[in-house]
């Protein structure tokens, strides 16, 4: 009943690429094009490499294998943040760091301490993917955070200022633009979950169900990570932003 | 004497300000636009430094007391008050979030009687900010800084949005007795009724 796709048909899923280079070319936006296509040729080598390299991991499922993985993980995450955002890497590059290993530590212990208990706890399978997530959403969630937080401290130095000037802490002052920009990081994530179930079915369910796995098994997996999502997404954000405001507050 | 400025100096804008405001004094810092009449106001709240001199509130520098606790002794009224994104109830307690100002907090009962007083109504209160004129904006600003209770207050163009009845109110609520203020405004019926005038910029 698993219907794995031959190589060979892969090839129609890269031709359907022409509907939206076509829609572009018609709309005289060539730059999104180019945009497009770069990424799945970025995307495809990368999986390429990754399927490879994860059937290796798997087989070998060694602990420090394993942790330094992770490690390369949290870094390319972080790179990604600082690139993104364009904040200054020398200022950010710690607190962000810090953000993503609290939140990413925290949740991932819950999920592989607590709730699957695998054996070995570092098998390969389950850390792996598991942390993949949890860090791909944080790492969203804190360039949403740390762009519009940021961005409102420049662009609304005039309020900020009368924060100050009415009594307020530094940190204090800061707070209304921490809000604006955690609700903003977060509603998406919220929403999903309203909506998870009935709307759309989210991309590990589906995986796991296509791939053959009983449909509450991958249901049992989908609430602890998006539970799991969300806590990480507001601690990583949050204390990668608190952090890195002490060092930006005291320039 | 309450507030007091000592030999401000900052080049090229100022050289030896001074000036003292007693109790009850309501000054008003005049003189043409790019004489420093907001830099000095921002002076007195510690946005800008000064090349030399001393400022004094109660006879403490805020080098002394700190700034913190210096501005926790003053109302400030800014050109445009930030009020957020929530109703005026959320406007009006945005100051007492903060430590200096959380002992303070005032019940509904309070904020109603503040905005009442200021020509706005009850039913202000559950209002979003962003229905407001830019003149109820600027009561309710008003409002905010009468709230936390200070007796000082330094206010940056607090009636220019104002029709003439409102003005009338927004006076007479902060132009009280036991009320000190050191303020910047383009308004005549305002400077009309300052007690003390700060000249800037040479003119006498």
């Amino acid at each position: 009943m698993n219907f794995d796709i031959p190589i060979e048909r892969m090839i129609w899923v890269y031709a359907a690429l022409i509907v939206p280079v076509g829609i572009f070319y018609a709309l005289k936006m060539p730059a999104l094009s180019k945009d497009l296509l770069m990424a799945v040729a970025k995307m495809t080598v990368q999986l390429i490499f990754i399927a490879f390299y994860l059937v290796v991991l798997f087989d070998l499922n060694n602990l420090w294998l394993n942790l330094a993985w992770l490690v390369v993980m949290v870094l390319i995450a972080n790179w990604t943040i600082l690139g993104r955002t364009k904040m200054p890497k020398k200022a950010f590059f710690f607190p962000v760091l810090i953000g993503l290993l609290s939140g990413t530590a925290l949740i991932a212990s819950l999920f592989i301490g607590l709730l699957i208990q695998p054996e070995p706890w570092f098998d390969a399978r389950y850390l792996i993917p598991l942390i993949g997530m949890i860090l791909g959403n944080s790492m969203q969630g804190n360039v949403i955070v740390l762009e519009r937080f940021y961005h409102a401290m420049e662009q609304r130095r005039e309020e900020y200022l009368s924060y100050v000037f009415m009594g307020a802490t530094d940190f204090e002052a800061a707070r209304p633009f921490l809000r604006e920009a955690l609700s903003a990081a977060l509603a998406p994530t919220i929403a999903m979950i309203g909506t998870t179930g009935i709307v759309f079915l989210p991309g590990m369910m589906t995986g796991q169900i296509l791939a053959g796995a009983d449909p509450t098994e991958a249901v049992k997996y989908q609430i602890m990570i998006l539970i799991g999502i969300a806590i990480a997404v507001l601690i990583s954000t949050l204390l990668s932003t608190l952090i890195s405001l002490r060092a930006y507050q005291r320039q | 004497m309450i507030l007091q400025a000592k030999k401000i100096t900052l080049s090229p804008l100022f050289k030896d300000i001074s000036f003292d405001i007693e109790q009850g004094q309501h000054a008003c810092i005049l003189g043409p636009s790019g004489s420093g009449k907001s830099t000095l106001l921002k002076i007195l709240l510690g946005g800008q430094s000064v090349d030399s001199g001393e400022i004094l509130i109660h006879d403490q520098s805020p080098d002394e007391c700190g700034w913190h606790q210096w501005r926790g002794q003053v109302a400030y009224i800014p050109q445009e008050a930030p009020l957020g994104i929530g109703t005026v109830r959320e406007a009006l307690l945005l100051p007492f979030e903060f430590k200096v100002h959380k002992h303070n907090t005032p019940n509904d009962e309070t904020m109603r009687a503040q905005l009442k007083a200021l020509g706005l109504q009850d039913k202000h209160l559950e209002q979003t900010t962003n229905k407001l004129s830019g003149g109820e904006k600027q009561r309710v600003a008003i409002a905010r800084a009468l709230l936390l209770g200070k007796k000082i207050f330094i206010a940056d163009e607090a009636t220019s949005a104002l029709d003439k009845d409102s003005k009338a109110k927004v006076i007479e609520a902060l132009m009280k007795a036991e009320h000190t203020i050191i303020s910047v405004s383009h308004d005549d019926d305002w400077i009309e009724r300052c007690t003390q005038n700060i000249q800037l910029g040479g003119e006498a």
